[in-house]
């Protein structure tokens, strides 16, 4: 490839950037860009010019293989393409301003003007500065009450949040009171009627563990389950086990963020014909702390309904 | 015992005794480290990591009093980098067993749900990050964004050949051009990446 006849010194660089050069020499030029702010400031141009090469299919076929072989494989790699794409996708979604040339904006405001040409700017720029006053003047009342208005309804939003909130606890049982407030209003859960349980870790076979009666009509539970771990990535694995051990599902989330600290989970499992018994869940992830596999169990238990 | 404070205190006034430089010298050698750990294959969540690591070694070894023969910073910060970075490999090999574990749990159902949910988790975020994009250009200086646009425009700032002829056609001297081209770029990537992270905070 020609490489945009890069001189040696890029070339090394591509090179680098590659996975081209040999182990030693690879070592070396890290060394060289550590003592040398500008190589390293050169490197990370390359890189750039590199990565939107290849966004923008410049690359001939034996680099491009060679970019993807080693360029992309790494996480830092993938990043730099997510991120080249995403730049390509929104300039491209415009067509782009007439290229102006470089030439000092106040030469281009007042270089070719005579002195009565600047006397009556000067007068236009008085009247623009005294309206620009009054528009300040007006836009602080304005603001003034486009807060109170915010405000209101703010108040408003969190008083219908709450009637909602309180609809929901009467439509789905919650056997604990809810230590987990979601950050967000959950999206409403159509046709479904679901147990809900805010458990902790560490209630396995403890006589906390939440308990829930039988209804009819209920068709799933909906699982709040706090961690006590932050989860790598945030990702973590739901498992849900029925009374008779047989696993009822999995779920791969994400953990969110309680506003009192720590994270917790939520699952939504579907059930038809919900028996009454032993629940038992468990959340796998690893630990932001230590890179461990973390499995906390929980459980929950349906009692039958009152004969 | 020399706590995490004493070590960075006592690694400030190694780099410079101008705080203000010792600083700026810290931001960068932290910024090479970083960068030397991704192009070596190190998984995101961890560069930060192994960086903080290599620092705080260097500055516990210069509290303790031991004596660095080498008197370039950036040298030894290197060479110290590649003890931290071996240690890794090793500890991420110990932990294939545990690996192997979560895979266990893999059923085909749970093949399935994982890449449905990788999927959609990619296309969440590269929604959030075209978002980001936009919110980051419409930060640019004019000048900056409506160069950007006009070199990406038909790729004309691309290749060689035609970068040259770019750089004519836009007043620009075309080394000056590549230059400030990857500053705007800097900027943009460290906004994005900021809004990123802020967005999913609130997540």
């Amino acid at each position: 490839m020609n490489f945009w006849n890069y001189n040696q010194s890029e070339r090394e660089t591509v090179g680098y950037l590659l996975g081209d050069l040999p182990e030693d020499k690879m070592t070396e030029f890290e060394m060289r860009y550590f003592s040398d702010d500008e190589l390293f400031d050169h490197m990370l141009m390359v890189k750039h010019e590199l990565v939107d090469a290849y966004v923008r299919r410049h690359l001939d076929a034996e680099t491009h293989e060679k970019f993807e072989r080693h360029f992309l494989a790494t996480p830092g790699g993938q990043q730099e393409v997510a991120f080249a794409s995403a730049l390509r996708e929104k300039l491209n979604q415009t067509q782009p301003a007439p290229a102006k040339p470089q030439t000092s904006r106040w030469l281009k405001l007042f270089g070719a003007w005579s002195w009565p040409e600047f006397g009556l700017a000067a007068a236009t720029l008085l009247l623009v500065a005294i309206g620009f006053g009054w528009l300040v003047i007006q836009n602080r009342k304005l603001n003034h009450e486009l807060a109170s208005a915010r405000a209101e309804r703010e108040a408003e939003s969190k008083q219908n949040e709450q009637l909602r909130e309180t609809l929901a606890q009467l439509t789905a049982p919650t056997p604990t009171p809810s230590i987990i407030a979601p950050q967000q209003p959950e999206p409403p859960i159509q046709n479904d009627r679901l147990y809900a349980f805010n458990i902790r870790p560490n209630t396995k076979g403890s006589s906390d563990s939440p308990t829930a009666k039988t209804e009819t009509g209920m068709n799933g539970v909906r699982l709040k389950l706090e961690l006590n771990f932050k989860p790598v990535e945030l990702r973590c694995l739901v498992e849900l086990k029925a009374p008779n051990g047989a696993t009822i599902g999995r779920q791969r989330l994400r953990a969110r963020s309680l506003p009192q600290g720590g994270y917790y989970v939520q699952a939504d499992f579907r059930m038809e014909n919900l028996k009454a018994g032993k629940y038992e869940a468990t959340v796998t992830g690893r630990d932001v702390d230590d890179n461990q596999q973390r499995t906390i169990p929980y459980s929950f238990t349906i009692e039958p309904k009152d004969q | 015992m020399i706590d995490h404070r004493d070590a960075l205190e006592t690694l400030l006034s190694w780099l410079s005794p101008d705080k203000d430089q010792a600083g700026q010298i810290y931001e960068r050698l932290r910024r090479k480290l970083i960068e030397m750990f991704a192009r070596r294959g190190v998984p995101t969540l961890f560069w930060h990591e192994l960086a903080d690591e290599t620092l705080d070694r260097i500055g516990r070894k210069l509290a303790e009093g031991e004596t660095i023969h080498n008197p370039e910073p950036m040298a030894y910060a290197f060479g110290v980098s590649q003890f931290v970075l071996s240690e890794f490999w090793r500890r991420q090999r110990r932990r294939v067993g545990s690996e192997t574990q979560l895979d266990d749990l893999s059923s085909r159902d749970l093949i399935e749900i994982a890449a449905k949910d990788g999927l959609r988790e990619e296309r969440q975020e590269k929604e959030l990050r075209l978002e980001c994009m936009d919110a980051a250009l419409k930060t640019l200086q004019p000048e900056d964004e409506s160069l950007m646009r006009a070199c990406h425009h038909d790729d004309l700032c691309q290749q060689t050949a035609n970068r040259r002829q770019a750089a004519e056609r836009l007043n620009w001297e075309e080394n000056s051009l590549r230059v400030h081209l990857h500053r705007i770029r800097l900027t943009l990537q460290r906004k994005v990446r900021a809004c990123i992270e802020r967005r999913q905070r609130n997540l």
